[in-house]
C-alpha cells in the first residue's frame, strides 16, 4: 500500500508544490493505516468487560418433615379437627413420645379461595387445634409451635379441586438439625 | 500556477483521506458490534465460570486477558490466555471455553485479532 501512495505521490510534481504533495501523501497514508487498510496482517480489536459475581450459597439444608401418612382432615373453613385423623395424630403424639428432644412446628396451610388474611387465621387456628390435641395427649407445649401460613406456600397450583385438596394441608417440621427415633 | 494547484490539492488530500477512512472505518466498527454482541450473550457463562473459582476461593480476582482470531467464517479461533493476574486454571480454562467456537452473526472481510479483557471482582453480599 505504501508502494501505491509513493506511486502517486510521483505524478504529482506539476499540480502543486511540495508540501502540498507531502501533507496529501501523509494524510492518505494516515487514512490507510488508521482503519487497517495499510496494515499487513489481520486488524486488531480491544475488548474489556467486568464480570461480577459471588460464590453460590451453601444449599438450604433440606426441611424434613414428619411422615404421617393421611392428611389431618377438618371441617371445611373451620378449624376443628374432623374425629377420623384423631388416629394419625395419636400416630404423632407416640413417635415424639419416643423422641424427648425434638421439637416440631405444627404448619398450617389453606388453598387459595377465600383472602389472604382469612385463609392465614384459618391455616393457624388448624395448627393450634392441631398442637391443643398433642399437648392433650402428653406432649410437652415448649416442643410445640404452631403457625399459620395461609395459601401462602402451595405445594401445587389451585386451579383444580384435586390440587386444592392437596395445597390444604397440615405439615410437621422438625426444627433444628434433629432426627426422630423413627420417621416412617 | 502553483498556488491554484495547492489550492485543489488540500480539499482533495483531505476528501481522499474521509474518504478512505470512512471505508474502513465502517468495516471495523460493523464487525467489532458484531464481535462485541457474540462476546456479551457469554456473560452469564463467564459468570458461571467466576462463580464456580469462588466457591474455592472466594477473594479470587483479577484479570484474565483472552486473544483470538475472528477468521472469515466469523468463528472465533485459537481462543488462548495471552495475561492472567487470578492464578487460577480452571477459571482461565473454562473462559477459554466458553469464547472458543462462538461466531459472529456474518462472517469478516479480513480475519480480526482480538484482545478481550476480562475484569473478575467477587461482589460483596453485605452491600
Amino acid at each position: 500500500m505504501a508502494r501505491h501512495l509513493n506511486t502517486t505521490y510521483g505524478e504529482l510534481p506539476n499540480l502543486g508544490g511540495l508540501i502540498v504533495m507531502k501533507t496529501m501523501s501523509a494524510a492518505l497514508l494516515a487514512g490507510f493505516l488508521s482503519t487497517g487498510c495499510g496494515a499487513a496482517g489481520p486488524l486488531t480489536q480491544h475488548f474489556k468487560t467486568s464480570i461480577r459475581a459471588s460464590a453460590p450459597a451453601a444449599p438450604a439444608p433440606a426441611v424434613q418433615k414428619l411422615q404421617v401418612g393421611e392428611k389431618i382432615q377438618f371441617r371445611p373453613g373451620r378449624a376443628g379437627i374432623r374425629k377420623g385423623s384423631f388416629a394419625v395424630l395419636d400416630g404423632v403424639a407416640h413417635r415424639l413420645k419416643a423422641s424427648p428432644a425434638v421439637h416440631i412446628e405444627i404448619q398450617g396451610h389453606t388453598d387459595s379461595n377465600g383472602s389472604t388474611a382469612a385463609n392465614r387465621r384459618l391455616s393457624l387456628q388448624r395448627a393450634n387445634a392441631v398442637r391443643t390435641y398433642l399437648v392433650g395427649k402428653g406432649i410437652a407445649s415448649g416442643r410445640l409451635t404452631a403457625v399459620g401460613f395461609g395459601d401462602s406456600r402451595p405445594l401445587t397450583g389451585n386451579d383444580s379441586e384435586e390440587k386444592r385438596a392437596v395445597n390444604r394441608r397440615v405439615d410437621f417440621v422438625l426444627v433444628g438439625n434433629q432426627s426422630l427415633a423413627s420417621n416412617q | 500556477m502553483r498556488e491554484r494547484g495547492m489550492m485543489y490539492l488540500a480539499p482533495i488530500s483531505l476528501l481522499l483521506f474521509v474518504a478512505v477512512g470512512a471505508c474502513g472505518a465502517e468495516l471495523s466498527t460493523r464487525t467489532k458490534s458484531d464481535v462485541q454482541r457474540r462476546l456479551e450473550t457469554r456473560s452469564q457463562a463467564f459468570e458461571g465460570c467466576y462463580e464456580r473459582a469462588l466457591v474455592e476461593d472466594d477473594q479470587a480476582e483479577g484479570k484474565v486477558t483472552l486473544v483470538f482470531l475472528v477468521a472469515p467464517d466469523g468463528v472465533f479461533r485459537q481462543v488462548k490466555v495471552a495475561r492472567s493476574t487470578v492464578n487460577n486454571k480452571a477459571l482461565e480454562t473454562c473462559l477459554v471455553s466458553k469464547t472458543k467456537g462462538l461466531r459472529t452473526a456474518s462472517g469478516v472481510s479480513a480475519p480480526l485479532a482480538v484482545t478481550y479483557e476480562i475484569n473478575l471482582k467477587a461482589r460483596n453480599e453485605n452491600l
